[in-house]
């Protein structure tokens, strides 16, 4: 599903400049569940960034489904993002302004979902995610937990095939990560590919394969199993 | 996809409750400032072009050279019209309009009029309809009159005026006359205002035929229609020779030219002397446009800098649409939407506050606007709308739309250095704005203060005016009754008549040819013996009339200190005037007094009780006001009233045939000065409006700045910094900001100020004291303004202030 080669980038700032990413080239099938582990600024969100096609990198290749994207314009990239990628961050990301129901209704929105349809899919999902009571309030009148349900079901809302999720749990105490765990894996289950960073060994073992980075490259690659057998 | 945008903007509204009542209410109140600077300049930029023939109606004017003066006039001699009529095809109708002071007569009532003597073609020419009357003319007959609705009411009250008579006395005798037709009233923006309308004819009697074709008398003023198609150039080619034949070759080429001037710009051109009546100083409207633009910046401004100090908050936002797939278009039309939504809601604020507002500001500009939800104003409304809702969203709708929700959504997004600058650049511009109002506030009223100040040279208190209505021997024979009458009344000691008072329009314009018979003139006012003492005008040479020196009557005159040196009279009491007048004496010479407003220097000027003999001697005379005599009476001290009432009493009882009516010389004078004084309380109101919504924008800069800078301001704290510290900390910037206007706005208010006081003989210097002051308070209130927040913040405990990351 995807597969990168070479990828690089690097940010120039006035007096330094940073390899954020060296050589990278990482391969993931449709399906698979991977984590992306490292020490703090070794390129993690980086990667995921210019996987989730927000941001371009400088150098290398990188094809996502098939298709050679690394010359994509802003507005064919943000086409392919909004059909086929999901996010979700470590800071939630909700728009404070937004009720949970219009929150996760937005990406059906950019989609130029009719109303009608939007309304059956969220509250669909919203189920699924065990916060359809809470569909009227605003962000901050949930809790930590409650709001990442609430981003995951943003991501999830238009069936992505792949979610893209960096340090989901950061911002939760274990009984709520967990429970965004087994979200994730329920996800993957269902067919949806899902990549996440994380800093937790305990996270990254609800993952099939982890990818170690360490300075902008990746040092080891391993499959689950061999890790913990 | 629009409902969401509105729901957020809604949303936001509400959430940001601060920030959205400072841009409501600074767009609101600018908003409101526009609508009713706008009506005003609507009415005095759209003056006389109701008229659905505005565009082929012209007011010739004639521009004279005598002895190499110009005089220049719009009203014109009689023969004007009948030979331009005769001479030129291309006219399609004429009419003269000459106006005449009466008094009229209804059930015992007595009152002064001013009525307008028309012809025939006025009816079809203007569009001033009939109620009730098919066009053409009402006046066929000498006697017939035309009554506005207004006259009519006050006339006839409810009764159908139609056919009903009144009494009026335009020559020796009261005669009856029949209203044949009632017009509309006359639009506020008409350069033509009439109350009473008879036809022309009736100025025959009372002018000799010499006079009636006389091409140096003016006492009309003359309206052509031209033919449709025709150009004015073309009509315009042909009055040269027009004049040559019309007036037998009496004048060398360009000695006496006829002009065309169209009646849309009678009302803003004030090179050309006033027709009947008065016309409008342009530059107030383009002051006033740029007030009501500054205003309309200033909001703007309000709007656009809030916008970047949520910058921040909002960046969020459009990192997240982004990542939901949103692309940057749609973001600008959300941000744009929202600008808009936010005018149109400061548009129904700024409507509801004018329909509020306007019937003070009606009083304050002397005007009767009305506000009219038409078609017009709805389409100025929606592009007021457009245009605002455009640039005060430009800057989210533009920038903020721009971020790359990579930066965005790792949270550490700060303003850019340009945009820093962008904002401080508005923030300058707007109080730059503020402190060119401010200066130019404190000048005007500096200015008008020097001039209500000024000594004068007579004395005005406690003395009231009273016009008598009758010219000639009537006119002192009525004089002389009511001075008999009140000398039994100890109380009231003081009276004098003359033929011109103060403040109620200019003196009569003398001109003569002097011994080497070059064109001069001077000013000249008939009085009587008391008037010198009754006003406390001082003689510095020589003496003044003497009631028992009969030859003091025609042959005395008295100068002012103006004319002795104007004409060069080293010697005046043993000189005479330079001209070829009857024998006559310079009896004295008085202290230069300000007879005229204080927009023009003391011009020469000549006292006469009796002006027959001066007459004998002079070229050209000009009545710009009625000469009739005005009775001028300084009241005792103690109660104003009941005086009044006295002379009032004293009137009626030996006049009962005439109007009484009196004003009080204060007040005439200060009128001299309404359209300045006006303009001056409209700029003040309107640079304070200014300044409070500047002073917002920076209270809502302030309330943002504080709370970007909450963890800073804790952690100087704990580690030693003074409540002190913390306030100047968050001022230094405004306040620096702040300092840039007022320097950069100087030089452009002193130049401002300097064009307008050109208009003012008498002016005060702009002081760059003022501009220290204005700066002085704008720097205070700004600190003020800012402080309000910097100290709550600098007093709050750092725990609290650090735990709410
Ligand atoms: N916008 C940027 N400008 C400059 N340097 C950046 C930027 N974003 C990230 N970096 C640098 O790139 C490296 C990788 O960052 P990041 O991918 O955020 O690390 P991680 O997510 O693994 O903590 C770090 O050294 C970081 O400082
Ligand atoms: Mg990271």
């Amino acid at each position: 599903m995807i597969k990168i080669e070479n990828l690089e980038k690097v940010y120039r700032t006035e007096e330094v400049e940073t390899k954020a990413l060296n050589k990278v080239s990482i391969e993931v099938n449709e399906g698979e569940f991977v984590a992306i582990m490292g020490p703090s600024g070794c390129g993690k969100s980086t990667l995921l960034n210019i996987l989730g096609l927000l941001d371009e990198p400088d150098g290398g290749s990188f094809k996502f489904i098939g298709t050679e994207i690394s010359k994509f314009n802003e507005r064919n990239r943000a086409d392919l993002r909004k059909k086929n990628i999901g996010f979700v961050f470590q800071s939630f990301n909700l728009i404070d302004e937004l009720t949970v129901f219009e929150n996760v209704e937005l990406p059906l929105i950019y989609l130029g979902v009719s109303a009608a349809e939007r309304k059956e899919k969220v509250e669909k999902v919203l189920e699924k995610m065990q916060i359809m009571h809470r569909r009227n309030h605003f962000p901050q009148q949930l809790s930590g937990g409650q709001q990442q349900r609430v981003a995951v079901a943003r991501a999830v809302i238009n069936n992505p095939k792949l979610i893209l999720a960096d340090e989901p749990t950061g911002n939760l105490d274990s009984t709520n990560g967990n429970e965004v765990m087994e979200l994730l894996t329920e996800l993957n289950e269902a067919g949806t590919t899902v990549i996440m960073v994380t800093h937790s060994e305990h996270d990254a073992r609800y993952a099939h394969r982890i990818i170690r980075l360490l300075d902008g490259e990746v040092v080891m690659e391993n499959v689950r199993e061999q890790f913990t057998v | 996809m629009f409902r969401n945008y509105f729901k957020i903007a809604l949303r936001n509204f509400v959430k940001h409750k601060t920030y959205s009542v400072i841009n409501l209410a600074g767009l609101g109140i600018a908003i409101t400032c526009c609508l009713l600077l706008g009506l005003f300049l609507q009415q005095e930029w759209r003056f006389d072009r109701f008229h659905s023939k505005a565009d082929r109606l012209y007011r010739p004017w004639v521009r004279e050279i005598h002895q190499n003066e110009p005089i220049v006039n719009t009203i014109t001699p009689y023969p004007l019209g009948p030979a331009m009529v005769a001479a030129l095809p291309e006219v399609e109708a004429m009419t003269r309009i000459v106006t005449l002071d009466v008094n009229t007569q209804r059930n015992g009532d007595i009152f002064n009029e001013r009525v307008h003597l028309v012809e025939p073609d006025f009816f079809r020419m203007f569009d001033f309809p009939l109620l009730n009357q098919p066009p053409g003319n009402p006046l066929t007959q000498l006697k017939d009159a035309v009554l506005t609705e207004e006259i009519a009411q006050k006339y006839f009250g409810n009764q159908n005026p139609i056919g009903q008579t009144f009494r009026m006395q335009l020559d020796s005798a009261m005669e009856t006359y029949t209203v044949r037709a009632v017009a509309k009233n006359v639009p506020a923006n008409s350069s033509i205002r009439f109350g009473i309308l008879l036809s022309f004819e009736n100025i025959k009697p009372l002018r000799s035929q010499k006079q009636m074709n006389h091409w140096q008398q003016v006492e009309a003023e003359t309206y052509v229609l031209l033919k449709s198609g025709v150009e004015v150039k073309q009509v315009a080619a042909k009055l040269p020779a027009m004049v040559k034949t019309a007036t037998n070759n009496k004048f060398k080429p360009g000695e006496y030219v006829v002009n065309l001037q169209p009646i849309t710009a009678i009302h803003l051109d004030n090179t050309l002397p006033q027709g009947i009546e008065p016309v409008s100083n342009p530059a107030y409207s383009y002051i006033l446009a740029t007030i009501a633009l500054f205003i309309l910046v200033i909001a703007c401004i309000n709007f656009m800098t809030l916008a970047i100090g949520r910058s921040a908050g909002r960046a969020r936002e459009v990192g997240v649409r982004k990542v939901m797939g949103a692309i940057r278009q749609q973001l600008v039309y959300q941000f744009w939407g929202e600008a808009l939504l936010m005018t149109l809601a400061a548009v129904v604020v700024g409507v509801l506050l004018t329909v509020l507002l306007l019937p003070a500001f009606n009083e304050l500009a002397d005007r009767q606007l009305i506000f009219k939800l038409d078609s017009t104003t709805l389409l100025s409304l929606f592009v007021l709308v457009a245009v605002v809702g455009l640039v005060a969203g430009s800057y989210p709708a533009l920038v903020l739309s721009r971020f790359q929700p990579v930066e965005v959504l790792k949270g550490k997004l700060t303003l850019k250095g340009d945009q820093n600058w962008f904002r401080r650049t508005l923030v300058v511009v707007q109080f730059g704005l503020s402190v060119f109002l401010m200066v130019g506030t404190l000048v005007m009223n500096r200015q008008l203060n020097y001039l209500q100040a000024m000594p004068l040279g007579f004395k005005t208190d406690r003395t009231v005016v009273i016009p008598v209505n009758k010219g000639g021997e009537e006119g002192l024979a009525i004089v002389e009754r009511y001075r008999n009458a009140l000398s039994s009344h100890k109380e009231i000691a003081n009276i004098t008549a003359s033929a011109f008072a103060f403040g109620t329009g200019a003196w009569a314009d003398v001109g003569f040819n002097d011994k080497n018979k070059v064109f001069r003139s001077f000013q000249m006012n008939m009085i009587d013996p008391e008037f010198i003492p009754v006003y406390n005008i001082k003689l510095v040479a020589g003496r003044n009339f003497d009631q028992n020196n009969t030859a003091d009557k025609y042959t005395a005159f008295i100068i002012n200190e103006a004319f002795v040196k104007a004409f060069g009279l080293p010697d005046p009491l043993n000189q005479k005037l330079p001209g070829d007048f009857p024998a006559h004496q310079i009896i004295g010479v008085v202290e230069d007094f300000h007879y005229a407003s204080l927009h023009s220097k003391v011009e020469p000027l000549l006292l006469v009780q009796r002006p027959d003999s001066l007459f004998a001697g002079i070229n050209d005379l000009m009545f710009q006001s009625s000469p009739d005599p005005d009775i001028s009476v300084r009241l005792q001290p103690g109660a104003v009233a009941e005086q009044v009432a006295l002379l009032e009493q004293t009137w009626k009882k030996v006049l009962p045939d005439e109007p009484f009516s009196y004003t009080f010389l204060d007040e005439n004078i200060a009128s001299q000065y309404q359209q300045e004084k006006r303009l001056g309380t409209i700029v003040t109101i309107a640079s304070g409006l200014s300044i409070f919504i500047s002073c917002l924008g920076l209270f809502g800069l302030a309330t943002l700045a504080v709370a970007r800078r909450t963890k800073e301001i804790g952690v100087r704290k704990v580690l030693g910094a003074s409540v002190g510290d913390i306030i100047s900390l968050l001022s230094k910037d405004f306040i620096a900001l702040v300092v840039v206007a007022n320097i950069l706005a100087w030089p452009l208010a002193w130049y401002g100020l300097h064009q307008w006081l050109q208009d003012f003989a008498y002016r005060v210097d702009v002081g760059w004291w003022l501009f220290g002051l204005a700066g002085a308070a704008t720097l205070l209130i700004a600190l003020l303004t800012v402080s309000f927040h910097s100290v709550r913040a600098a007093l709050v405990n750092p725990v609290k202030s650090l735990r709410t990351e």
